[in-house]
């Protein structure tokens, strides 16, 4: 063996067998006896008044990555998939709440808020007859298209019986609860066609047959997403979860979040940290 | 000039004669050059021209496996580190016992010294001189270093992943505290920029103190500040500094590619200071003859070496004519390969040189293949080594008062030589391929073919045609094209010369006669070449290999670098890239 193999051997194996003390670890949500790690600590450091920092109790399936972060004033992990990050967690000393509504907190030392903006997989068409006969053709209709889905997603109708009432009231009111509206008038329910009526540009036509409009629909349905974020507000601090996440992702992220992410109480940590040997004024 | 009554052409003497045997230690005159014997290097000594890293690129690397071995120990072992956390932390409280207002201020000003928007504009700046000024070689070397020194800082940064300071920190942090982040940034930037843009010698140990000294205020506002350990900000330092000097030592020696501010072909090396003292003493020793100046001769003709005259001692003294040839030619000779392919398709023969010690045999060989068969050319005297593969000096006759043909008075007795020096390399089997104004000399009345590099044994008739048609187009240039014809009918057949046009593109023209000919014909509005191709009999045009599977995929290969290249623009001038 050379000089320099061993010279090599003798470096690599210092720093094998060094390399196990060293590193970040991990913002987990373990017990602080279980370890704290350096990353616990830099959270701490970036907003020392903060009573909690954020933690990683576990990830889900499709949670490809988990970059950290610290800086002073702000710190948290970011969670991607596919390099693109879809939920960040961050703790900084206050965050703007004004434009969120308040929501039931699980700890009685923590206040809760949203600001979300998303898009449910659901499709909901409110059909909207005419007349009496266009209330029978809608029923049937309803009827045999019940449990049908666009795009995997499930279409649930609704039929709106009143039909005393005139059709644009009605029809506004379903557009603006986002639904798309399908209205049966003395015409439709003799040629079996509706009028198509929605928010979404495209997504409108008349003398449609039921296959054409779910295919009008198809063509142009909103992508399903949840975005915007959630605020934790505490003695101190605020952590942030910002939510952008789009399809089969955004349908399970925010239950997700609420179990895999926690609250850790900075007390501890820094308590660990110096039965651990790190000198903390 | 006087022809033999059978009209054949009459192939000159060479000038010089062989030089004398090799190892023997004496003084002889051979045709007016005084030779003073050769001397062979013994094994185990030092080649003529070493490119090493001096001392103080040896302190430098010793010191940086130090902070390696030091980052090892520190953080390997939990005993060391606590250890020098209750040193850092220790000397770190007493820049909080000082801490004032006014100083405050003082060490936030000069903290911005490590900024990201700071550091981005030193090296933006730096990589647009240096495009500027095309030193690519220090643009990539710049790049690398700021890349590998950042790289390592991050990844180390993780792994030790070390908290900040306990002190009360009252200036910006981002990310673990080991290695200082912005120490390193600097370090790197400063150490690039003084190695880039400075010259060797005062300018640069000014540049390099005046880094020196940016660092350490950089590191002092760092710890007054509290957010770097001590031993963060010097391990950064160190570090950073040693990796660029190590780097620059190794991947653009000064010897190689020196720090001009001038503008000009790549491939010209400095033939002063250590390589003119190499040169002198290698061509003593190798040839033994006794150089008294070296100066470049015709840097503007040449891209692929650099052309040197040497005047070496003799009764009187004389000159020789030597080409310097390195690794920085080999590669300008390689990307010059690429481009070509990439733009015309693959020519036959354009294969790259894998070492500069094959380049040079090849031109030898050429040279002595063609001087052989009677190609009146310039004597070789011989391969001069200056550092072994890397770098050579091709040393030959020179030819005192020659010009340029497109310079000279043109007869037919001038035409007719020549059009023979093509029927000799037709005769003989061998292409030119490089047959410019430049390259056709006029010597003592006689035509000498100079630049043989590109030279080629058993080409491919397409290649014969071209060497045809770029001479007649020469001669054409101070003559006209139906008294070039007529001569070259002497001497080539009606069909050789159509062939010799049929095969005539721009992309076969080099860019002197190229640019000789538009001249031409903007001023007197003659087409020169039509006007070949009308006189010469009909005929078909020669297309040459326009795709290959190596075009294709080198064209593939640049256009994915132009799209990276203009994603890392991009993503710099976003503010979002690594510089």
């Amino acid at each position: 063996m050379t000089k320099r193999t061993v010279l090599a051997v003798v470096v690599l194996a210092l720093a094998v067998g060094g390399c196990s003390n060293l590193g970040l670890g991990e913002a987990s949500c373990l017990p602080p006896e279980r370890g704290v790690s350096s990353a616990n600590i830099l959270t701490i450091q970036a907003v020392p008044t903060a009573k909690y920092t954020p933690c990683l109790d576990e990830t889900r399936l499709g949670w490809d990555t988990v970059e950290w972060f610290a800086e002073d004033g702000r710190a948290g992990f970011k969670i991607s998939r596919s390099v693109s990050p879809f939920l960040t967690a961050i703790v900084t000393p206050s965050c703007d709440v004004s434009d969120a509504v308040q929501v039931e907190s699980a700890q009685s030392d923590i206040e809760r808020y949203e600001d979300i903006e998303s898009q449910s997989p659901e499709i909901e068409i409110t059909v909207v007859p005419s007349s009496e006969r266009a209330l029978l053709r809608s029923r049937i209709l309803v009827d045999e298209l019940e449990g049908s889905e666009v795009d995997r997603r499930p279409v649930i109708f609704s039929l709106d019986e009143n039909i005393e009432q005139q059709v644009s009231p009605r029809v506004n009111f379903a557009l603006l609860h986002d639904q798309y509206v399908w209205v049966v008038g003395e015409l439709g329910a003799e040629e079996g066609t509706v009028e198509l009526r929605s928010n979404t540009p495209g997504a409108v036509g008349s003398g449609l047959t039921a296959a054409q409009a779910l295919d009008v629909i198809q063509a142009n349905v909103p992508e399903v997403f949840y975005r915007g974020n959630w605020y934790f507000t505490f003695d101190g601090g605020c952590i942030t979860y910002e939510f952008n996440a789009t399809g089969t992702l955004a349908e399970t992220v925010a239950a997700d979040a609420d179990d895999a992410l926690g609250f850790y109480p900075a007390g501890l940590v820094v308590e660990e940290a110096r039965q651990q040997g790190f000198i903390i004024e | 000039m006087d022809r033999p009554p059978d009209g054949s052409i009459e192939r000159s003497e060479p000038i010089a004669r062989e030089l004398p045997d090799v190892g023997v230690r004496r003084e002889v005159r051979v045709a007016g050059i005084r030779v003073a014997g050769r001397r062979r290097r013994p094994s185990g000594e030092k080649q003529s021209l070493s490119r090493d890293l001096r001392t103080s690129g040896r302190l430098w690397l010793v010191n940086g496996i130090i902070m390696i071995l030091i980052w090892i120990m520190l953080f390997a072992f939990p005993a060391t580190a606590d250890w020098w956390t209750r040193q850092d932390t220790a000397l770190l409280n007493r820049f909080v016992d000082i801490r004032t207002a006014s100083l405050t201020s003082i060490a936030d000003f000069v903290a911005l010294l490590g900024s990201e928007w700071f550091l981005r504009v030193l090296r933006i700046g730096t990589l647009l001189a240096l495009i500027f000024v095309h030193r690519w070689r220090h643009f990539f070397a710049v790049l690398l270093a700021i890349l590998l020194v950042q790289g390592t800082v991050e990844i180390v940064s993780y792994i030790v992943g070390r908290p900040r300071p306990f002190v009360p920190m009252i200036g910006g942090w981002e990310g673990p505290s080991h290695p200082s982040g912005p120490v390193a940034g600097l370090g790197v930037t400063l150490a690039a920029m003084s190695y880039a843009l400075a010259a060797a010698g005062r300018t640069r140990r000014i540049a390099l103190s005046v880094s020196g000294a940016l660092v350490t205020l950089l590191v002092l506002a760092q710890l007054y500040l509290g957010v770097d350990h001590p031993s963060d900000a010097v391990v950064a330092g160190f570090f950073s500094a040693a990796f660029t000097v190590v780097l620059f030592r190794w991947f653009a020696p000064e010897s190689t590619f020196p720090v001009t501010w001038k503008r000009g072909v790549a491939a010209h090396l400095d033939v002063t200071g250590a390589r003119g003292k190499a040169i002198t003493r290698a061509v003593g020793d190798q040839l033994g003859l006794e150089v008294l100046e070296i100066k470049p001769f015709g840097l503007e003709g040449s891209g692929g070496s650099t052309p040197l005259r040497l005047k070496v001692a003799g009764d009187p003294d004389q000159h020789v004519f030597a080409k310097l040839y390195s690794s920085t030619h080999l590669r300008s000779d390689r990307w010059y390969k690429v481009a070509r392919t990439i733009l015309y398709g693959s020519l036959e023969d354009e294969v790259r040189f894998t070492t500069v010690r094959r380049l040079v045999e090849y031109e030898d060989y050429i040279q002595r293949l063609m001087s052989a068969a009677g190609v009146p050319s310039a004597e070789p005297f011989g391969i001069v080594e200056l550092v072994p593969e890397r770098e050579y000096l091709m040393v030959s006759e020179f030819l005192e008062g020659s010009e340029e043909l497109t310079n000279a008075e043109i007869d037919d007795a001038i035409i007719d030589d020549a059009l023979g020096v093509i029927r000799s390399m037709w005769d003989a089997g061998l292409a030119h391929r490089d047959v410019k104004p430049a390259n056709v000399m006029l010597n003592n009345g006689r035509i000498v073919l100079i630049d043989v590099a590109f030279g080629t044994v058993r080409p491919t008739p397409w290649r014969q045609a071209v060497d045809l048609a770029n001479m007649m187009v020469i001669l054409a240039l101070r003559t006209d094209a139906e008294r070039v014809y007529q001569r070259a009918l002497l001497q080539f057949a009606p069909e050789d010369i159509a062939e010799a046009f049929a095969a005539t593109r721009s992309v076969t023209l080099p860019s002197q006669s190229r640019s000789s000919l538009a001249l031409v014909k903007k001023e007197q509005g003659i087409d020169l070449v039509e006007d070949f191709r009308n006189l010469a009999p009909a005929t078909e045009p020669i297309s040459i290999q326009r795709w290959s599977n190596r075009r294709l995929r080198l064209t593939v290969g640049a256009l994915i670098l132009a799209v990276v290249v203009i994603a890392f623009v991009v993503s710099e001038f976003l503010g979002t890239g690594v510089l």
